[in-house]
């Protein structure tokens, strides 16, 4: 008796776990379903512009599109592309792997729809975007991913503050060098900096200087992991640069453990005087800076001999797609098309305080945080995009660790170059990962 | 009789269905699909999924990011804890009893306890903050890095919000494991004349077994298993020095596009955790008191 009633539970354990196995299986996704999905991140610019627009879509041409958003979306994107249910078009953010999923395959080709006419107009609809700005997110020619706003990188400086103090924007690093001495004389930080996440000192200064010290095609060597590049004179000098702030105790105390709500605060209360960030900044901080406070835009200060283009300047956009397996991928592009549209690219700028892809939707009342990034971004000779980035994740992570090693004096700046030029090695004999070209126009 | 007794099975079989039902596929399930997976090559963010054999593993192998969130985990286990439970029994000498003193005492000692473990680490945020934190405030400058920014000082300083998040638990775990030791202990005590430590050593601690033994497979547990505070408080910086495993496999997951090498990470937890279950089952063999009768 006892023994049976042992059996009988494995065997009615062992259905349980079968029945559970199998369920997953019979999750197909349904073949039917006339509502197009959106599924957007909901960051500083939130989502509301995207619902107005699906609306107004949906009033204009009959077809439903609802519009999913909020700050963790990109989880539930992962998931959805994960069961081969994803949604029709998708802003997922810069935290989820864009292309990763490009080199999946899963994500459909808009090479064709670029060529078709734009909503209400009759341009072909690739010829309204800023083509650099396209072809950020193409790969052997085809164009997979689609920018949309996009954000510029440098500094920030507060021109109250410089005014009163009679500083100088500093336009080359000697030039920051000394008005770096001259500010912590004042007894006030110089520069501050979000250390816990390394990316933004990648991006607003070893970048940058890698650029002005070898030109593009240093850092072009470094994004296509050519051997050698990353333990170049360039790579090394700019790590020094980085190396002689710290030595010299330029950067306010403690940025290196600051996230970049932290750091921001440092910069907005006045207690350091200089912050590399995107153009996201002042959307970001405006709710809990002082009243009345001000920021303006410059260019990482470039060295005085060095062979890079003074005005070189670097993008960054914010990928769209449309996954290959949706089920409405033309209402999915169609409803793109809207949200890209010159009118309402226009408003979006006008509304949300941002650069926009498309020609010509830069409205003449910009705020005030944007207009000398708008200038800059006018008079620039060279605009780039780290690519490397989004191309290979765990190296660019792994750089920026190697970056907080090289602030705490662990490793030298040579040592530094060393270190990334070994990983670098790691990923080229890594078969794994797809590797990338990315071609400096 | 017999009615009673498929009646009783009927009752035990209806409690138990729904919960094996959820272990199995909650627990069950996930666990063969993480071995599974740990063999294939995905990104998480499509479909595709590529066999690569151990590859995953090897990759671990060869990454910081892993040995930083090895050694960090068993610091904790064999450092952290031992410090963490010494002191926590220690706070239980002094929280035991009826006292409105000791009473105060488990008050606070709780307190970290009750509150969630982001607020935890966002209240340890603030007082590592090299501009506006606590311990500026008291005129304890830290490191040019910041106390959570310097390689030196970034993991202690995870560890002491770490013990100051736990030990409300174990105290009173060991609180009420001190309460449970019969009086008639405490007065034959008195009358040999045995106190302080040599009491502890000889006649607390002993009896003590079964709460000590609890203690070591709930701190095991949390110390290899240590995320939120992690997530919240460092999220692994500066360049690894605070990551713990979870934290890792959670990283590989969402953010850096490995799913594989996120399950290979599970598989290994789980080796791990199964290593040290070993380990428990022998330190706590035996319970000396039953031994010695």
């Amino acid at each position: 008796m006892l023994r049976n009633r042992h059996l009988a539970w494995g065997l009615g354990a062992i259905a349980a776990i079968g029945i559970l196995i199998g369920l997953p299986g019979c999750n197909k996704p349904a073949e039917d379903n006339s509502t197009t999905e959106v599924m957007v991140f909901e960051g500083g610019y939130g989502k509301d512009f995207y619902e107005v627009a699906a609306t107004e879509f949906s009033e204009k041409t009959g077809k439903e599109v609802s519009v999913i958003g909020n700050p963790e979306i990109n989880k539930q994107v992962q998931a959805r592309m994960q069961k081969g249910d994803p949604p029709d078009l998708t802003y997922p953010s810069w935290k989820f792997s864009s292309w990763g999923a490009v080199n999946d395959d899963a994500v459909e080709d808009l090479t064709a729809a670029l060529k078709e006419p734009a909503y209400g107009s009759d341009t072909p609809w690739g010829e309204t975007f800023d083509e650099k700005l396209l072809k950020l997110g193409q790969k052997d020619g085809k164009q997979y991913l689609m920018p949309y706003f996009f954000n510029l990188m440098g500094w920030w400086y507060d021109p109250e503050l410089f005014e009163e103090k009679g500083w100088k924007v500093p336009t080359t690093y000697a030039e920051l060098l000394t008005l770096c001495q001259v500010i912590k004389a004042d007894g006030m930080a110089p520069i501050t900096y979000q250390g816990k996440y390394p990316d933004y000192m990648l991006v607003g200064m070893l970048q940058p200087w890698i650029v002005s010290s070898g030109g593009m095609e240093a850092m072009t060597a470094c994004q296509n992991m050519e051997p050698g590049a990353w333990k170049s004179e360039h790579v090394v000098r700019a790590a020094k640069m980085i190396r002689e702030l710290q030595d010299m105790q330029y950067f306010l105390k403690g940025s290196t453990g600051m996230t970049h709500t932290e750091a921001q605060a440092e910069f907005v209360n006045r207690r350091a005087a200089m912050i590399p960030c995107g153009t996201w900044l002042y959307s970001e901080m405006k709710d809990t800076m002082p009243e009345g406070r001000r920021m303006k835009f410059f260019l990482p200060p470039v060295i005085g001999d060095g062979k890079g283009d003074p005005t070189a300047m670097m993008v960054k956009i914010e990928p769209w797609f449309v996954p290959k397996d949706a089920k409405n991928k033309e209402t999915g592009i169609e409803f793109f098309k809207y949200l890209t549209s010159k009118e309402k690219a226009t408003q979006f700028v006008k509304e949300k305080g941002t650069f926009m892809s498309i020609k010509d939707s830069e409205p003449e009342d910009l705020p005030e945080s944007l207009v000398s990034a708008a200038e800059f971004f006018r008079s620039s000779n060279q605009l780039w995009s780290a690519q490397w980035r989004e191309w290979y994740d765990g190296f660019y992570t792994t750089v920026g660790n190697i970056l907080t090693e090289l602030l705490n004096g662990e490793l030298s700046p040579e040592e530094f170059a060393n270190k990334v030029e070994g990983e670098a090695q790691k990923l080229r004999e890594n078969s794994q990962i797809p590797k990338y070209t990315y071609t400096q126009n | 009789m017999a009615g009673q007794d498929v009646r009783r099975t009927g009752f035990i079989l209806a409690c138990l269905v729904p919960g094996l039902l959820l272990y199995a596929g909650l627990v069950m399930v996930p666990f063969v699909q993480t071995i599974q997976l740990s063999a294939y090559r995905f990104s998480g963010v499509s479909t595709k999924r590529t066999f690569v054999g151990l590859d995953n593993f090897k990759a671990l192998t060869q990454s910081e990011q892993f040995w930083w969130a090895l050694r960090n985990c068993a610091t904790i286990l064999i450092v952290i804890a031992p410090i963490l439970l010494g002191l926590s029994m220690v706070l239980a000498h002094a929280a035991v009893g009826t006292s409105r003193l000791s009473r105060m005492m488990r008050t606070i000692y709780l307190f970290p306890n009750l509150i969630s473990l982001v607020a935890a680490a966002l209240i340890w945020r603030a007082v590592y903050n090299p501009s506006v934190g606590m311990l500026r405030g008291l005129g304890i400058d830290g490191p040019q890095n910041g106390w959570l920014g310097d390689l030196g000082t970034a993991f202690p300083a995870f560890a002491i919000a770490f013990i100051w998040v736990s030990m409300g638990f174990y105290t009173m775990l060991f609180c009420s494991g001190l309460g449970g030791i019969p009086i008639e202990v405490h007065e034959a005590c008195e009358l040999e004349g045995a106190s302080g430590w040599r009491k502890y050593l000889w006649v607390t601690r002993p009896l003590m077994w079964p709460v000590r033994r609890v203690a070591a497979v709930h701190v095991t547990i949390a110390s290899l298993g240590v995320f939120a505070l992690v997530n919240v408080m460092t999220e692994g910086a500066p360049s690894n020095r605070t990551e713990t495993m979870l934290n890792a496999l959670y990283r590989m997951m969402t953010s850096e596009g490995d799913y594989g090498g996120a399950a290979a990470m599970g598989v290994v937890m789980m080796a791990l955790t199964a290593l040290s279950s070993i380990g428990l089952w022998v330190l706590f063999k035996r319970n000396p008191v039953e031994g010695t009768r």
